[in-house]
C-alpha cells in the first residue's frame, strides 16, 4: 500500500491534478449545455 | 440546467475525492489498484445504461411507424447517438481494464471470457453503425438499424454478463472468483462505488443528450 506515499502528502498532488481536470471537464459540460440551450431558443 | 446533471457531477466528484482518500481494504497483489473499482467498473455500468436507453430509442422508432404514419427519425437520432457515446465509455472500460490487469494479472490482456465478451460486444455493435452507413435512406436505415439494435443489446448481455459467469475467468465475478460484491467489497468501498456508478450513468446520459441536441441543431 502506499503509506509512504501518503504520510509524505503527495496524495494531495494526486488529488489537486484529478480535481483540475474534473473542474476543467465539468465547465466544458456546463458551457456546452448553455451554449446549445441558447441555440435552440435562437431557433 | 437540470438537477440530475449537476448530480452526476456532484457525485463523480465526491468519488473522484473519496476514492482517493477513504480507506480500503488491504488485499495481496491489488493494493491501491483497489481503488480502481471506483472507476473501471462504472465506465461498463454507463455503457449498459446508455445502450438500454439506445434501445428503447429504437424500440420507440419501430412503434411509431404503427398504423402507417411516418417514422419518428429523431428517435433514430438518438438511438445513434446513445450507442456512439456507450461505445466511448466501454472503450475507457477496456482500457482501464487493461492497464489494471497488467499491474495485478501480469498482461494487457488474457484468453477470457469475459474480456473477449467485452471485445466482441464491441464489434457487434461497430457493425450496428456499418449497417447504418451502408443504407442511403433514412427511413431504411432508421428501420433496419432499429431491429439490428435489439439484437445486438441481447448479445451484449449474453457476451458480458452471462457465459462468463458459467465458466473458468480470472475476471473478478466470474468463473467462481468473488465479485467485488460478495465479501471483498465492505461497506466502505459500497459508500465510495454506488455513487460513482449513478454519478457516471448520469454524466454519460448527459453527454448523450447533448449530442442528440448538437445533432438536432446541425441537421
Amino acid at each position: 500500500m502506499a503509506d509512504l506515499f501518503r504520510s509524505e502528502g503527495k496524495i494531495y498532488v494526486v488529488l489537486a491534478v484529478l480535481g483540475i481536470l474534473f473542474v476543467g471537464l465539468a465547465a466544458y459540460l456546463i458551457w456546452m449545455d448553455r451554449r446549445l440551450a441558447k441555440l435552440e431558443k435562437q431557433k | 440546467m437540470k438537477a440530475w446533471k449537476l448530480l452526476g457531477l456532484a457525485l463523480v466528484g465526491y468519488s473522484l475525492y473519496a476514492g482517493l482518500m477513504f480507506e480500503v481494504p488491504r488485499l495481496v497483489i491489488l493494493n491501491e489498484t483497489i481503488r480502481n473499482l471506483y472507476f473501471h467498473v462504472p465506465m461498463w455500468f454507463t455503457m449498459i445504461a446508455l445502450l438500454g436507453g439506445s434501445l428503447a430509442y429504437s424500440i420507440r422508432l419501430l412503434r411509431s411507424g404503427d398504423a402507417g404514419q411516418a417514422l419518428d427519425l429523431d428517435r433514430d437520432r438518438q438511438a445513434k447517438n446513445f450507442a456512439e457515446v456507450a461505445m466511448v465509455f466501454a472503450l475507457l472500460g477496456l482500457f482501464t481494464g487493461m492497464v489494471w490487469a497488467k499491474a495485478t494479472w501480469g498482461a494487457y490482456w488474457t484468453a477470457d471470457p469475459k474480456l473477449n465478451g467485452t471485445a466482441v460486444t464491441l464489434l457487434i455493435y461497430a457493425a450496428y453503425f456499418v449497417l447504418r452507413g451502408s443504407v442511403d435512406d433514412p427511413e431504411k436505415k432508421a428501420r433496419l438499424g432499429a431491429v439490428y439494435n435489439v439484437f445486438a443489446f441481447v448479445l451484449m448481455i449474453v457476451f458480458i454478463g452471462i457465459l462468463p459467469r458459467m465458466t473458468d475467468s480470472l475476471h473478478p465475478g466470474n468463473g467462481g472468483n468473488p465479485a467485488f460484491g460478495n465479501y471483498d467489497l465492505d461497506n466502505g468501498m459500497r459508500l465510495v462505488f454506488y455513487p460513482a456508478v449513478l454519478g457516471w450513468i448520469f454524466t454519460g446520459w448527459w453527454i448523450a443528450t447533448l449530442r442528440v441536441r448538437l445533432a438536432r441543431l446541425t441537421s
